[in-house]
C-alpha cells in the first residue's frame, strides 16, 4: 500500500475524519445552492454605474447575460423616466443615462432550472427533467439610489419584488433601517432579506412580517446590496413549480470627508 | 515563564497605540484628492477624484473642473446642468470658456435651487454628475 492509499484509509476510519468529510460535503451543497441564487445589483466601477451579476464577491461575467436583461430604466428625482440604456465597456455592462438619474432599475430573466435527485442544477424546465426534486423560473431585479431622494421611493412597474426604505436612510452604518418588500405593488409577507449581499451571502435572512416590512441595520459605510428573496406562483406549471424572484436594493453611505 | 506587565508598560503600550492611531490619521488626509476649498468664489464638491466648482453669477452660470488636483480642458469634454427651484426644473448646456472652465451666459440660478452638473468625459460616453445646492 502505498503512502497515499494508507491516508485515503485512514481518512475513512477516523471518525473525526469521517465527521469532517461530512461537514465538506454539507458545506459544498450549501455552496450549490448559493451559486444558483445569484442577483443582479448596481455597484460604481471606476466612476460609472454598472449593472452587475453574481453573488458575494463574485461578480460573474454580465456582459454574457445582457441578452437575458429585461429592462433598464432611469428615473429623475420625480419620478419622471430618464432614456437610459446599457453599453458595454471592456467586461462591464454600464449604464448610460441622458441625465443624471435619481434611481437606476433593471430586470433580468435568469431562464428555468431544475435540481435533480443528485443536486446539480440544469437550466431546463420540469418538462426535460421529469424528476427533478424542484423546478423554478427565476427573475432577478435591481434598484439604485443614486440621489438625492426628495421624497419615498414609489413602486416601479418593472420590478415585480422590491425592497423599499421606510422613511429615511440613516447616514451611519450600524443604524437601523426599515424596509418594506414588495411583491406585484403589495406588501410581501415571509420574504427573506439579507442584509449585505456581497460580504455575508451566506447570512441567514430575516423574515418580513404580514404588513411586508423588515428592520435591519446598516451593513456598510459605503456600498450597501440588501436583498430580498420571494417565491411566488408559477405562471408555466408544466415547466416550473414555482417562479423565484429575487430583488435587490442598493445605494451608497458616503465616507468621511478625506 | 509567567511574566507580570506593570502598569508603566501597559501605559507605554497605550501611548504606542495613540501614536500609531494618528499616524494612521495622518496616512488618510494624505490621500486627499486635489483641492478641498474653491479657487474661484463658488461651491466646491469632490466626487472621487473630480472636483467641480460651480460659480453662480448674477447673469451667467460657470462651471471649473478639476481632475485629480490637475486642471482637464473643458473643450475635451461636455458639460450640462440641470436645475431644479422648487417646482421648475430646466436644463442648461454649458460651453468651455478656456482652460478648465465651462459657462452659460444668461443664467441666473436662484438661492435653494439644487444643481446637478453632469460631466460627459473625452470617451464621450463616461459621465461624472455632482450635486449641487445654491446657497
Amino acid at each position: 500500500m502505498n503512502r497515499l492509499s494508507s491516508k485515503a484509509s485512514t481518512l475513512t476510519r477516523n471518525p473525526l475524519h469521517k465527521f469532517l468529510a461530512a461537514l465538506a460535503v454539507a458545506a459544498c451543497l450549501v455552496v450549490s445552492y448559493s451559486v444558483h441564487a445569484h442577483g443582479i445589483w448596481f455597484a460604481q466601477r471606476a466612476t460609472q454605474l454598472a449593472l452587475l451579476y453574481g453573488i458575494g464577491a463574485d461578480d460573474l461575467d454580465s456582459v454574457k447575460r445582457q441578452s437575458m436583461v429585461q429592462s433598464i430604466a432611469g428615473y429623475d428625482t420625480d419620478w419622471k423616466p430618464i432614456p437610459t440604456k446599457l453599453r458595454v465597456a471592456g467586461p462591464l455592462l454600464l449604464v448610460d443615462s441622458e441625465s443624471q438619474p435619481t434611481v437606476v432599475t433593471a430586470v433580468l430573466f435568469n431562464g428555468i432550472w431544475s435540481k435533480t435527485p443528485q443536486g446539480e442544477w440544469l437550466k431546463k424546465g420540469r418538462d426535460e427533467v421529469p424528476n427533478a426534486t424542484t423546478s423554478e423560473k427565476n427573475y432577478k431585479y435591481a434598484v439604485r439610489i443614486v440621489g438625492p431622494l426628495s421624497g419615498p421611493i414609489p413602486p416601479f412597474p418593472d420590478q415585480t419584488l422590491q425592497v423599499i426604505p421606510v422613511g429615511t436612510i440613516p447616514q451611519l452604518m450600524g443604524k437601523p433601517l426599515k424596509l418594506r418588500v414588495l411583491f406585484r405593488g403589495k406588501p410581501a409577507a415571509k420574504a427573506r432579506v439579507m442584509w449585505d449581499w456581497l460580504n455575508d451571502p451566506d447570512g441567514k435572512p430575516v423574515k418580513t412580517a404580514a404588513d411586508g416590512t423588515v428592520t435591519i441595520k446598516v451593513r456598510n459605510q459605503g456600498l450597501n446590496v440588501i436583498t430580498a428573496i420571494f417565491d411566488g406562483p408559477s405562471d408555466e406549471p408544466t415547466k416550473a413549480d414555482k417562479m423565484e424572484h429575487l430583488a435587490t436594493l442598493s445605494f451608497v453611505l458616503p465616507h468621511a470627508p478625506e | 515563564m509567567r511574566r507580570n506587565i506593570t502598569v508603566k508598560q501597559l501605559l507605554a503600550s497605550f501611548v504606542a497605540l495613540i501614536v500609531l492611531a494618528v499616524a494612521s490619521m495622518t496616512l488618510n488626509t494624505a490621500r486627499a484628492h486635489g483641492n478641498n476649498q474653491p479657487e474661484h468664489g463658488g461651491i466646491l464638491q469632490l466626487v472621487g477624484d473630480m472636483s467641480f466648482e460651480l460659480v453662480p453669477a448674477v447673469d451667467h452660470v460657470e462651471l471649473w473642473v478639476e481632475d485629480d488636483g490637475e486642471e482637464v480642458t473643458s473643450a475635451d469634454l461636455a458639460a450640462k446642468l440641470t436645475i431644479v427651484d422648487g417646482g421648475a426644473k430646466s436644463e442648461v448646456a454649458l460651453t468651455p470658456a478656456g482652460g478648465n472652465k465651462f459657462e452659460a451666459k444668461g443664467v441666473k440660478i436662484a438661492k435653494g435651487a439644487k444643481v446637478t452638473a453632469l460631466l460627459t468625459l473625452k470617451d464621450k460616453q463616461s459621465k461624472i454628475a455632482a450635486n449641487f445646492t445654491v446657497k
